[in-house]
């Protein structure tokens, strides 16, 4: 079995993620294109730090402006905070789609519903569609292509009798084709360089473009995203059991069930705004914890939260070493990883998470 | 607590199935539906535990339509243990056994120490009393059946639908759970394919064909030969064994 049931083990793992994830900020703030004196990048925190918190001047040299300072503090730490949070909105709107449709597969990325943010983006960057949105009209733009696609998706795999795992597949495979289809079109047909470039990051995904009032946005809607699901634990729990069992407990799911469609859908849109397609988060984090700590929401919300920022992280991290002197794309690394990880879910005649059987 | 239809009529995927039912159950009785393949048990135990929408009549619980409870309303007063249980996702069996205290709970509300020891009585109660922290996928078909079972009695409802509970046990369980049901003293609605669990347990029995009520009575005066060719088409004798009423079939009795 070897599952941390024990209430005791959910807060310890709780604990031990938090610690690691604070402590993975600090340390993986070392790494970098450009190689930096150990002593400088702390410095540069601390000072930051203590002016944020007491309103200390800077020192002398210390300040913005700074050659060592920018990097730090403009560049990397606001990259790996993205990191973070945009980890844990994919992870937890996995979790989300798992139940939504009672499938272990389920995935922003795998639903297609990626794909539609991208397409939505790609609209807004090339074509200024919802331009009258205001400045953050490509992010409202992302959000519609992810609701838009998530709602077809759920719509196809329901037509002629109940989605199952292979009609959503299908219907996600399909859409995922289509706004990619799409979206290639406008980049093909789009003769400004800079505006390709801005789509290519959409398609591959890239934390690079990370800056404090992006990532103020994204862990808004993380932590608003994070605390909605845990109040609808029960509800997640009931749902894997299917529409019918819910309802003789007493939960009508109808409703929920589009309630956390555009609340799932609404973290992945966001997610794709700061940073592109990251394909798979939502299939491996969430599967990682189910398979240690279980399947009750109560406590894999929370953790695959925290895990899937870790996860994130860490991965970005991995794709700044991996070619030396360039990065690999984040969406590409992930997509590396994760996708062997669906073919093996896949491939299991049964899907019984969480240990024991298997 | 009492269970009533007033001429019911259902029409899953649009075609008629049921075509108007009445029925009672009162309080404290344990009522057998029988019938079979396809003669509507399942269609009519649905339209009471509200997963299908009946298309005419009324549906009385404690004698009040039933449309007039809410959704968790209705589940604190009537539990199910129907046949399908296979989950894709694992949980363990007190996870899934909890659930059945979903309806006494607020939105926000943890379970509580009251709520896993409910949990626990209604494993105990099924034999499964070691078995809280197993996990629900390892389990045999009648060692599930038996968890639903438990989910039912943590629920705590003065009411029971049983949609062919006995399916996936062997004899002893089979008999174990008809006890256990029995002795609840619940108000029980069941839908059961054994004649002779049926008459050994139920109070009163309901007998349908093609989604039309063909008879009701109590068991020794509704399961009579005749009564056996007519609704299933197969020839048998009703005997008496210790004073217990047994229904014997006879081989190649099939009555075209």
């Amino acid at each position: 079995m070897g599952r941390l049931k024990s209430r005791a083990a959910f807060l310890a793992a709780l604990a031990f993620l938090l610690i690691i994830l604070l402590l993975s900020l600090v340390a993986a703030v070392m790494f970098g294109t450009t190689p930096l004196p150990v002593g400088q990048v702390y410095a540069v925190l601390y000072h930051e730090l203590a002016h944020l918190l007491t309103g200390v001047p800077f020192p002398e040299g210390w300040g913005p402006g700074n050659a060592v300072h920018d990097v730090v503090w403009l560049i990397r730490l606001p990259r790996l905070v993205l990191a973070v949070t945009v980890g844990a909105c994919l992870s937890l709107s996995g979790v989300a789609m798992q139940a939504i449709v009672q499938n272990p597969l389920a995935d922003p990325y795998v639903l297609g519903i990626s794909s539609g943010a991208s397409f939505g983006a790609t609209l807004a960057v090339l074509l200024g569609v919802g331009a009258a949105w205001g400045g953050n009209f490509v992010g409202v733009m992302a959000f519609l292509g992810a609701l838009g696609t998530s709602f077809a998706v759920v719509f196809l795999a329901n037509l002629g009798g109940r989605a199952n795992a292979v009609k959503l597949l299908l219907a996600g495979s399909a859409l995922s084709a289509v706004c990619g289809a799409f979206s290639n079109f406008l980049i093909y047909r789009a003769d400004a360089d800079r505006a390709v470039s801005q789509v290519a990051r959409w398609t591959m995904g890239s934390l690079a473009a990370a800056s404090w009032p992006v990532n103020a946005v994204l862990a808004l809607v993380a932590l608003a995203g994070t605390a909605f699901f845990l109040t609808q634990c029960r509800a997640l729990d009931l749902m894997l059991l299917g529409n019918d069992t819910a309802l003789t407990l007493g939960v009508d799911l109808h409703r929920r069930r589009t309630a956390y469609l555009a609340v799932a859908a609404l973290m992945t849109g966001f997610a794709v705004w700061a940073a592109g397609i990251i394909g798979f988060v939502g299939l491996v984090v969430p599967h990682a914890v189910r398979m240690l700590f279980g399947t009750n929401h109560r406590r894999l919300v929370p953790l695959a939260v925290l895990t899937g920022g870790l996860f994130l992280l860490w991965a970005d991290v991995l794709c700044r070493m991996v070619l030396p002197g360039n990065e690999l794309p984040i969406g590409v690394l992930t997509s590396m990883l994760g996708a062997p990880v669906f073919l093996y879910l896949m491939a299991r005649s049964k899907y019984g998470f969480g240990g024991g059987a298997s | 607590m009492t269970i009533e239809t007033r001429g019911l009529t259902a029409a899953p995927g649009g075609k008629e199935i049921l075509h108007g039912i009445d029925l009672a159950v009162h309080d404290g009785q344990l009522v057998g539906i029988i019938g079979p393949n396809g003669s509507g048990k399942s269609t009519l135990l649905k339209c009471i535990y509200r997963t299908l929408r009946p298309t005419g009549g009324a549906i009385m619980l404690d004698g009040q339509e039933l449309e007039r409870y809410s959704v968790r309303q209705s589940a604190q007063y009537l539990a199910v243990v129907a046949q399908h249980n296979a989950y894709a996702f694992d949980f363990t069996v007190e996870e899934i056994v909890l659930m059945g205290r979903a309806p006494h709970k607020r939105a926000l509300e943890r379970d509580s120490t009251r709520d896993r020891q409910n949990a626990a009585e209604a494993l105990a109660a099924v034999g499964l009393a070691g078995f809280a922290l197993r996990s629900f996928s390892t389990l045999s078909g009648g060692e599930r059946q038996r968890v639903i079972l438990a989910r039912a009695l943590a629920q705590q409802t003065p009411c029971l639908i049983l949609d062919e509970p006995t399916n996936h046990l062997d004899i002893q369980h089979q008999l174990g759970m008809m006890d256990l049901v029995r002795a609840s003293g619940k108000t029980v609605l069941a839908a059961l394919h054994d004649l002779n669990i049926a008459t050994t347990y139920c109070d009163w029995l309901y007998a349908l064909q093609d989604g039309r009520l063909v008879g009701s009575g109590r068991p020794h005066d509704l399961l009579t030969p005749d009564f056996i060719r007519q609704v299933y088409h197969v020839e048998a004798r009703v005997a008496e064994v210790d004073g217990q009423m047994v229904v014997v079939y006879r081989k190649g009795g099939t009555a075209g």
